[in-house]
């Protein structure tokens, strides 16, 4: 039984989540903390409970935003990499293919037991964030994986309480 | 027949409409709406024989259209795609007359389970 607060997955949940969305085994192994820098932008997806209190934030570097969404909507994985390798930024469809993976993470926290998360906002690499979400980023409650999309490439994904 | 597919994302139509086709269910008219609002007008304009309508979206909510339809006499068949799978949300959809609530992450095997018998 939880105490009514909303709790970390386990990684083997994110890995089960991924792969179940994409139809690819998504390689899901223990990683570094994504933090946002000027050369690395970050996604930052936002959930709210259902009194709008922030209750997780997930971040993903530019490899895990570009190669999920791109999976989902069966972007070719060749355009994925140049808005990785070279663009530094993420298309227009491929922030919609990636608002629909973080849409469904959400399902990651609703546990019984625990409040109810729905996601509130996306941020797409280098949208600015407001300085109390910015905060968050560093928060020690968090559970930090390195991700590979099969036929895509790596990424990084944090989830954080 | 023809299936009325209601999300807010145009991504995640387009991948349930794929995965209505990889399930077998390749020769229907497929009408697209954008949310709850969308929908509930096009069960009266277009006459669906079946509704998948994600949860959460803005303007009118797919519970709410479900509750909307409901009260006004329809009986269309109405079914969730969503990522809210649980147990108090499946209650409330079977509450409110969905046939069925499909969560996301979905396969094709997972459509076809809710979808033979429904599906003509």
């Amino acid at each position: 039984m939880t105490t009514g607060t909303v709790q970390l997955p386990a990684a083997k949940d994110v890995r089960d989540m991924l792969t179940g969305l994409v139809g690819k085994p998504v390689g899901v192994n223990p990683g570094a903390p994504v933090t946002p820098t000027p050369d690395d932008p970050v996604a930052v997806a936002v959930y709210v409970d259902p009194y709008m209190a922030i209750n997780a934030l997930c971040v993903l570097d530019l490899g895990a935003a570009a190669y999920t969404g791109a999976a989902l909507a069966l972007l070719p994985p060749g355009g994925a990499q140049d808005a990785v390798e070279e663009d530094r930024e993420l298309s227009g469809l491929m922030v919609e293919a990636l608002h629909e993976v973080v849409n469904v993470l959400s399902a990651l926290f609703n546990v019984p037991g625990a409040p109810h998360s729905k996601l509130h906002k996306l941020y797409a690499p280098g949208e600015d964030l407001p300085g109390d979400i910015e905060g968050m980023l560093a928060n020690f409650n968090r559970l930090d994986l390195a991700i590979e999309v099969p036929g895509y490439g790596k990424g990084a994904l944090s989830l954080v309480l | 027949m023809k299936i009325l597919v209601a999300d807010d994302s145009r991504v995640m139509r387009q991948i349930v409409i794929r995965t209505l086709r990889q399930a077998g269910y390749d020769d229907h008219d497929i009408v697209e709406a954008e949310d709850g609002a969308d929908a509930l007008a096009k069960v009266s304009s277009e006459q669906p024989d079946l509704v998948l309508s994600d949860w959460n979206m803005p303007n009118m909510t797919g519970i709410e259209c479900l509750q909307a339809l409901r009260a006004s006499g329809s009986v269309v068949p109405f079914g969730f795609v969503t990522s809210e799978g649980s147990a108090d949300m499946r209650a409330k959809a079977a509450d409110a007359g969905a046939l069925f609530l499909i969560a996301k992450p979905f396969t094709e095997d997972t459509f076809k389970e809710h979808l033979d018998g429904v599906i003509a």
